[in-house]
């Protein structure tokens, strides 16, 4: 193989590469700026009708710091793969319990001193509840937990939406069919492409 | 080293005619230089690299965006790859351009810049730039190639040895 033939063989590798690359350049470039490791999903169930649809995109935004009543979250949970769209119902501000403040909290009781060392640090504690739902969501929690907690479990708050975008994704994830007949199309296409 | 193209895209065509540029040039003493497809693809991969790192550190921090330190060299990344990108983008668009072949021949440089003015007419227009003299010429491609659909080399090495020879002269 020679000199000509590898760089025409690494132009066209870089060809497919940096298209790869780039989206998903772009992907983590979305997470940066929404701060959320999803800053895009899809509707996948009815539980938040009429205000979102199955099959509509989602854009989220997780900068905030709380969240109040009445926003729509996208949360995960241990118990949940899927990511999971409702509506904030209720929420609480607590101070934040680290592994340094518990110990010395424990510590401090047994000498029944007080540390001048207090914790500041808040965090938020959340129930939702779908829309189209007859209760809250604590059955869809892990066991023993009654909130969920604003930095761990939340992804992100509903900013703006598409409807029916990603039923694509949707027809993709479930129906092999569909997968397929889009693979060979694309496959097609680049076949009979001019260059 | 020839193939067999449809004659019926100007596309095809071009690109042959790309292909059988250097063994022509070399007929005139011209070495192909490499140097900007080499900085081209380098400035490429870099970015490539890049991306695979961003994967690397999502895969290693669990894509957990509470760690600080990750969402810290997730942003160098991104900054870098979109930098680099940029910098591929200008490289190709203000330098490379339409360069299909650059060749040295002692002192003097020799750029060769193709395209097509239409998919639809098969003329191929040469950019010769030898040491910032440039030249433009046009070669119908229906004269370079036989009706089997394979190019003929004689006449489109005769054709571009032509070009260069004149300019060598008047330089």
């Amino acid at each position: 193989m020679n000199g000509k033939t590898l760089r025409l063989q690494l132009d066209q590798g870089l060809a497919m590469s940096i298209v790869l690359a780039s989206a998903f350049a772009l992907w983590k470039l979305m997470c940066i700026i929404t701060m959320s490791n999803s800053p895009m999903v899809v509707v996948l169930s009815g539980s938040m009708e009429p205000a979102f649809q199955r099959g509509d995109i989602l854009f989220l935004w997780n900068r905030e710091q709380f969240l109040d009543v009445g926003d729509i979250v996208v949360y995960k949970t241990s118990v949940k793969e899927v990511p999971i769209v409702h509506r904030i119902v209720r929420e609480h501000i607590v101070p934040e319990k680290t592994k340094k403040s518990k110990r010395k909290a424990r510590k401090n009781s047994q000498n029944r001193r007080k540390t001048h060392k207090t914790t500041k640090k808040l965090t938020q504690k959340i129930l939702t509840k779908g829309d189209n739902n007859n209760r809250d969501d604590l059955p869809l929690y892990p066991y023993g937990q009654n909130y969920l907690d604003r930095k761990k479990d939340i992804l992100g708050c509903v900013k703006g939406y598409f409807p029916k975008v990603g039923y694509i994704t949707i027809l993709i994830t479930e129906n092999k069919y569909f997968k397929y007949a889009m693979m060979g199309f694309i496959a097609v296409s680049a076949l009979f492409s001019d260059e | 080293m020839a193939k067999k193209v449809n004659l019926n895209s100007a596309v095809a065509l071009r690109n042959e005619c790309d292909q059988h540029l250097s063994p022509a040039f070399s007929r005139l003493g011209y070495k192909e230089s490499f140097m900007l497809k080499d900085i081209k693809l380098i400035i490429g991969y870099l970015c490539v690299a890049f991306a695979g790192l961003m994967y690397y550190a999502e895969k290693k921090y669990k894509n957990d965006f509470n760690n600080g330190q990750y969402v810290f060299y997730t942003e160098v990344l991104v900054v870098l790859f979109f930098g680099f990108q940029f910098i591929w983008y200008l490289f190709g668009k203000y330098v490379v351009k339409t360069t299909k072949y650059v060749g040295i021949k002692g002192a003097k440089t020799l750029k060769v810049s193709t395209h097509l003015k239409s998919k639809t007419q098969p003329v191929y227009y040469i950019d010769v730039d030898l040491d910032g003299t440039i030249d433009q010429e046009q070669i119908e491609l229906t004269k370079v190639f036989r009706e089997t659909g394979f190019i003929d080399f004689k006449i489109f090495s005769d054709k571009l040895i032509g070009i260069v020879s004149k300019m060598e002269k008047n330089a």
